[in-house]
């Protein structure tokens, strides 16, 4: 009777099978993996506009080195001179993909 | 702090501290920062939210990489091999290269450039190495003796004798006067290895690393030959002188015969000490009866002259070299000379002789004739 009680109380006396519910795929629909290809592309296409120090810097981020560590990689004796430096690259190829991150519909 | 500007120091820097968000690239603090300073600032929200779709597309798998490999040329070969040449590995690679070039340029070039010089040790030579060095030593071996013998001045020319007795020793180099001194130094080069052999060693050396010419074998038969002086007669034929008188129009000639191949030399010396060759070194055979000289005639100069017959076993350098008038050393007085008391018509005695060396070993044997010649 206890046992009855327990099930009862975690949910537990109604299962619903599990083909009739089926888990989230976690990949990318087609839909979402065109949109990020595109996205992708056109970001590959922006990359290739900037200059040498701003290719050399977003390679660095791409490759997850912390900025105390690009400074060093720099030989730059100030951080807020990085932080400079990726503020107007960042801008640069922000102005390169129109303005918006995301691929315009 | 600017109060014209609406980005206080402090917030420029967390405004730009934006760009590292989307990539990830933010440390937890500088993150905390740039959240709490968006809080307080709408713009810098409004620019974190846009980050946020780039920040979705580079969280996905595989995404960095293919940026990665967008952003990066394709590097040339050209591109890896200079960025070889920078690392540690190039700078190993060719020092290693030199050093081995330079190895194998030592060890091959060595052999032939710096091959020593060998020289040999100051040790007690064999006998053909006395042969080949320089050596000027004083004579006092027995290979004169019995030239010694012909030394005493005496009245007559032997008959047909060979000359073997012994005579006195010759006085050593520095005893000898300056004439014969220089005539001594000629004759010394020439001596058998034996009479000129040093004490110790040979002087100068033997340099080149040549090895030394083993000694040649002693002939049994000592050295020696036979000379008769000849005089042309009116009818133009030369006989064996039979009278002492000579004129300096007198055509006269020897005739010599060996008993062993070798080459002869014929020397006249005026009074004065002059010595002039009438020929060197020409070539006899075992006993062959050669003119000398072979072609034409020499005559005697009014006064005292002495002819020096000189026969080697074999001829050697110095009778090609032009010999100085003193290079003689008078080894053997001629028995021909004549007492000075008698008149100036020459006394010229035995028209043939016969000269030997004293031992087998000796290599060369002279004979020197004193003549006078009165004027015409």
């Amino acid at each position: 009777m206890s046992a009855v009680r327990t099930e009862i109380r975690r949910g537990e006396h109604n299962p619903l099978p599990v083909d009739d519910l089926p888990l989230p795929d976690p990949r990318l629909n087609p839909a979402e993996l065109a949109e990020r290809n595109q996205r992708l592309s056109h970001l590959k296409a922006a990359l290739h506009t900037l200059g040498e120090r701003c290719r050399r810097l977003v390679r660095y981020k791409l490759e997850g080195k912390s900025f105390p560590e690009i400074q060093a990689l720099f030989e730059i004796s100030s951080i807020n001179t990085i932080y400079t430096w990726d503020f107007r690259c960042r801008k640069q190829l922000l102005e390169a993909l129109g303005g918006r991150w995301e691929a315009r519909p | 702090m600017n109060p014209g500007n609406h980005h206080p120091r402090d917030a420029d820097n967390t405004r730009e501290m934006i760009g590292g968000y989307a990539s990830g690239n933010l440390s937890p603090q500088e993150q905390e920062k740039l959240f709490d300073a968006a809080l307080h600032d709408q713009h810098l929200f409004d620019a974190l939210m846009d980050e946020q779709a780039l920040k979705d597309l580079l969280d996905q798998p595989g995404v960095k990489a293919e940026l990665l490999e967008a952003l990066g040329p394709k590097p040339t070969r050209w591109s890896r091999l200079r960025h070889w040449l920078t690392s540690p590995a190039a700078y190993a690679a060719a020092g290693a290269l030199a050093t081995a070039v330079v190895l194998i340029v030592v060890t091959v070039r060595q052999p032939a450039s710096r091959r020593p010089q060998y020289q040999r040790p100051a040790s007690p030579p064999a006998a053909a190495d006395r042969e080949a060095a320089v050596v000027v030593k004083p004579n006092a071996a027995p290979p004169d003796a019995a030239l010694n013998a012909l030394s005493k001045p005496q009245a007559t020319i032997p008959q047909s004798k060979p000359m073997q007795s012994p005579r006195q020793a010759e006085p050593p180099l520095d005893q000898l006067s300056g004439k014969q001194e220089q005539a001594a130094r000629r004759d010394d080069t020439q001596q058998s290895p034996s009479a000129n052999a040093p004490a110790g060693g040979v002087v100068g050396g033997v340099i080149g690393g040549v090895a030394p010419a083993p000694a040649p074998p002693v002939p049994e038969q000592p050295l020696s030959f036979s000379y008769t002086l000849l005089r042309r007669d009116p009818e133009g034929r030369y006989s064996p002188v039979t009278t002492p008188t000579f004129t300096p129009a007198d055509s006269l000639r020897f005739e010599v015969t060996p008993n062993t191949d070798g080459a002869l030399s014929l020397y006249i010396r005026n009074e004065a000490g002059l010595e002039t060759p009438v020929l060197k070194g020409l070539p006899l055979s075992r006993g062959q009866t050669a003119a000398v000289p072979p072609s034409g005639s020499f005559s005697a100069a009014a006064g005292s002259t002495q002819l020096v017959l000189v026969f080697r076993r074999r001829q050697t350098a110095s009778d090609s070299r032009e010999l100085a008038p003193q290079a003689f050393r008078q080894r053997v007085r001629g028995a021909v000379e004549k007492d000075r008391a008698e008149p100036p018509a020459a006394a010229v005695g035995a028209p043939s002789s016969r000269v030997s060396a004293p031992s087998p070993a000796a290599r060369e044997v002279s004979v020197e004739i004193a003549i006078r010649a009165g004027a015409n």
